[in-house]
């Protein structure tokens, strides 16, 4: 209750430069989901990271030139971003280049050309440190805080939030008008080259909007955790959709809510959090961790709980075909000793399945509940009795065993004590198609290879 | 037919066709000419270059020498009269796309560039899907498809581009008889419209059942021809070098298909 209460107080400081920051990092983050999505889809996640090495000497070289500008003109902005762009362009055609020699193969090219470009920039920021006011540690590690305060000229608009307003819409431009090329060269690359699409101009687009979109997310996330919004948020929406426009609009929406609730618990809930644990003196931390600390809580939560590839889906799909076979199973069980003419009580019955099966005790006891209700059988007089749908199920199962074990014996060759339990679990999964199939293949017959009668289908 | 008598308006002629990865050239001087409305067969071993040689024609990759003419021009000039299909194991079928999604693609050429998908490329699409028997799922992901449906989906990929030559690499890898039997009459409806199809086919055995016409290559042209004229034990040998238990089956398939034919 008492970190609630601090929780809220840390809150009610909110101010203008809280919501320029919310705002500045929600369009940094939405921009990264654009070209993040296709990085993504193309495996090439670590382009990212190299071409934020590469854009290092335009930036520096862009620092420079908007340096003779007077401060606090947009033009050092465009200036700034133009620098990343040419940057990711060199890199770009030099990979190609490299690529071609045939004796040096993709990604190595990619580890040269990037930290050769790297070294470069840094040469030229130790160089130009006089004249350059570049603090290598905000490019690294981003400084969310500082970049809101530095305004134009004359107004309350912060320069960081115009820049990545700039990056967004460059990247929504670009993907409505190439968003044909950059889908199809990113699915089926060699027929996209065969209707005049080529590969290499659909990969320097993207290099240039990854570039400018990571130049524009130096002062927000930095250069590192940049990579964290261009990845985190469009592999949580691969796992939630099939639908490639569905999937860039989610990591738009997750960027999003990273960066808000990011920058909520940022100032909000660590401190008061720690305070608790007896550390005290902390108010903050930084936002742009948080924000990928949130974004990567999502893609767990995702892979929880992701209708095709969640645990929590998978681990229910479990349970039900378990559930299917234990049914089966009993199904099976009453058919068997139907034909023998025996009839066992309830409590006898479950253990011979036990037995027979391995199937736990509480799974044969839930299985004859659902079996009930369906109507596969009834309870009488301390027994169960097959109904008419319930001797159908069970005849399945058993013509599909007998079936099966008739294959193993004629077919397969293999010996009379390697039938019964490769017959047993390959029963559940026998259709009735694959039945006729067998059947048929097996010359129609009606005993099975101990001399038991297969029963017909129905 | 040689590359000197060649009609102009073939749909495909090589000539002098080198191509090299590294320095290991995989195909040497080859010289086609390939006739009109016909179904034709690409065969030979594994390694024989059969891909490359449409892909090297199409200009995917690099010739290290000679040229290829689709229609008497250039590839560049008449794209819109050349269908590609790739084999089906170049693309990664978990994308998060739908068979109609893919199928459009085969009007993307026509759209050019900067424009979007209108609704006709979608109709030409469904069109195509629903001609090779998958109207019913076109809106699901490729991934949830069977592989002989992922094939098909490349098919009416390929009929959406409404081409005069059809260039298919491997179209029946790794599907099941049936899809085999329907692609199969599928490529003969195109060939009655008057389309020319060549396709790379590694099962001699079908070779005479499903084709036309054959090529048979091993790193360089050995014969190319009506299937009858091409398929004979001597060029079987070329190709197939060493691998008696293939010719033996197919020598077998030969004779008893001449003793019935005479």
């Amino acid at each position: 209750m008492e970190l609630l209460t601090q929780i809220l107080q840390a809150l009610s400081t909110w101010c203008l430069i809280d919501t320029w920051m919310v705002v500045m990092a929600a369009l940094v983050a939405m921009a990264c989901a654009i070209p993040g999505s296709f990085l993504v889809l193309r495996r090439q996640s670590l382009l990212a990271d190299g071409v934020s090495h590469a854009a290092l000497p335009g930036v520096v070289v862009a620092f420079l030139l908007s340096g003779l500008l007077p401060a606090g003109s947009g033009w050092s902005v465009v200036i700034l971003l133009a620098g990343a762009a040419v940057s990711g362009i060199l890199a770009s055609i030099l990979i190609e280049q490299l690529k071609r020699l045939r004796t040096i193969h993709a990604d190595t090219a990619l580890g040269i050309v990037f930290t050769t470009l790297f070294a470069v920039g840094l040469l030229l920021l130790r160089t130009l440190a006089d004249r350059i006011h570049l603090d290598p540690a905000c490019i690294v590690f981003g400084n969310l805080e500082v970049a809101v305060v530095e305004t134009f000229a004359g107004t309350s608009l912060p320069i960081g939030v115009v820049v990545a307003l700039v990056t967004l819409v460059l990247n929504l431009t670009c993907l409505w008008l190439f968003y044909k090329e950059l889908l199809i060269s990113t699915f089926d690359t060699v027929f996209a080259e065969s209707i005049g699409i080529a590969a290499s101009r659909v990969q320097l687009l993207l290099a240039v909007l990854v570039a400018v979109t990571i130049v524009g997310a130096f002062q927000t996330v930095g250069s590192l955790l940049v990579l964290g919004m261009l990845v985190i948020p469009p592999a949580t929406a691969r796992l939630l959709t099939y639908h490639f426009p569905s999937m860039i609009l989610l990591s738009m929406g997750i960027g999003l809510f990273s960066a808000v609730m990011g920058h909520i618990l940022a100032i909000s809930l660590v401190g008061p959090l720690l305070a608790s644990i007896g550390v005290d003196g902390i108010e903050a931390v930084s936002t742009s961790g948080m924000m990928v600390l949130v974004a990567s809580g999502y893609l767990l939560l995702a892979l929880l709980l992701s209708p095709e590839y969640g645990a929590l889906s998978r681990l229910g799909q479990q349970m039900r075909t378990q559930m299917r076979i234990a049914e089966e199973d009993l199904l099976a069980v009453l058919y068997r000793l139907e034909e023998a003419g025996r009839q066992v009580s309830t409590k006898d019955l479950s253990s011979l399945v036990a037995e027979s099966t391995g199937q736990p005790a509480w799974r044969i006891w839930a299985a004859s509940r659902q079996l009930i209700r369906r109507g596969a059988m009834s309870y009488e007089d301390h027994h169960y009795v097959l109904t008419e749908i319930g001797r159908q199920g069970g005849r399945q199962i058993v013509r599909a065993h007998r079936l099966w074990e008739t294959f193993l014996a004629q077919r397969l060759g293999l010996r009379p004590e390697q039938w019964h339990d490769n017959a047993s679990r390959a029963e559940h999964y026998i259709s009735s198609e694959l039945r006729h199939e067998l059947s048929n293949d097996l010359m129609r017959p009606d005993q099975d290879p101990q001399g038991r009668q297969i029963p017909p289908e129905s | 037919m040689n590359a000197e008598n060649s009609p102009p308006d073939s749909p495909l002629v090589i000539r002098d066709m080198t191509v090299a990865y590294g320095r290991k050239p995989v195909l040497w001087n080859v010289d086609y000419v390939s006739p009109s409305q016909k179904l034709i067969a690409i065969v030979g071993p594994n390694g024989a270059g059969k891909s490359t040689l449409l892909k090297a024609a199409l200009g995917l990759i690099p010739r290290q020498n000679g040229e290829a003419l689709f229609f008497g021009q250039p590839y560049q000039a008449v794209r819109q009269r050349v269908a590609y299909v790739p084999q089906r194991s170049s693309v990664d079928w978990d994308f998060p796309i739908s068979a109609l999604e893919v199928a459009a693609m085969g009007c993307y050429g026509r759209v050019g560039w900067f424009r979007s998908v209108n609704r006709d490329a979608k109709n030409t699409a469904l069109a195509a899907l629903e001609q090779v028997g998958l109207g019913d799922v076109a809106r699901r992901q490729i991934g949830q498809l069977s592989g002989g449906q992922q094939q098909r989906v490349f098919l009416a990929r390929a009929l959406a581009q409404d081409a005069d030559l059809y260039l298919m690499d491997e179209p029946f890898a790794a599907v099941d008889a049936t899809t085999e039997q329907s692609i199969v009459s599928m490529l003969q409806a195109l060939r009655d419209r008057g389309k020319t199809t060549i396709v790379v086919h590694h099962d001699l055995q079908t070779v005479s059942e499903y084709f036309d016409e054959v090529l048979l290559l091993n790193l360089r042209l050995i014969a190319a021809g009506t299937v009858s004229e091409v398929l004979t034990p001597q060029n079987l040998k070329a190709t197939y070098g060493g691998q008696l238990s293939i010719l033996d089956a197919v020598g077998q398939r030969m004779s008893a298909r001449q003793s019935v034919t005479s």
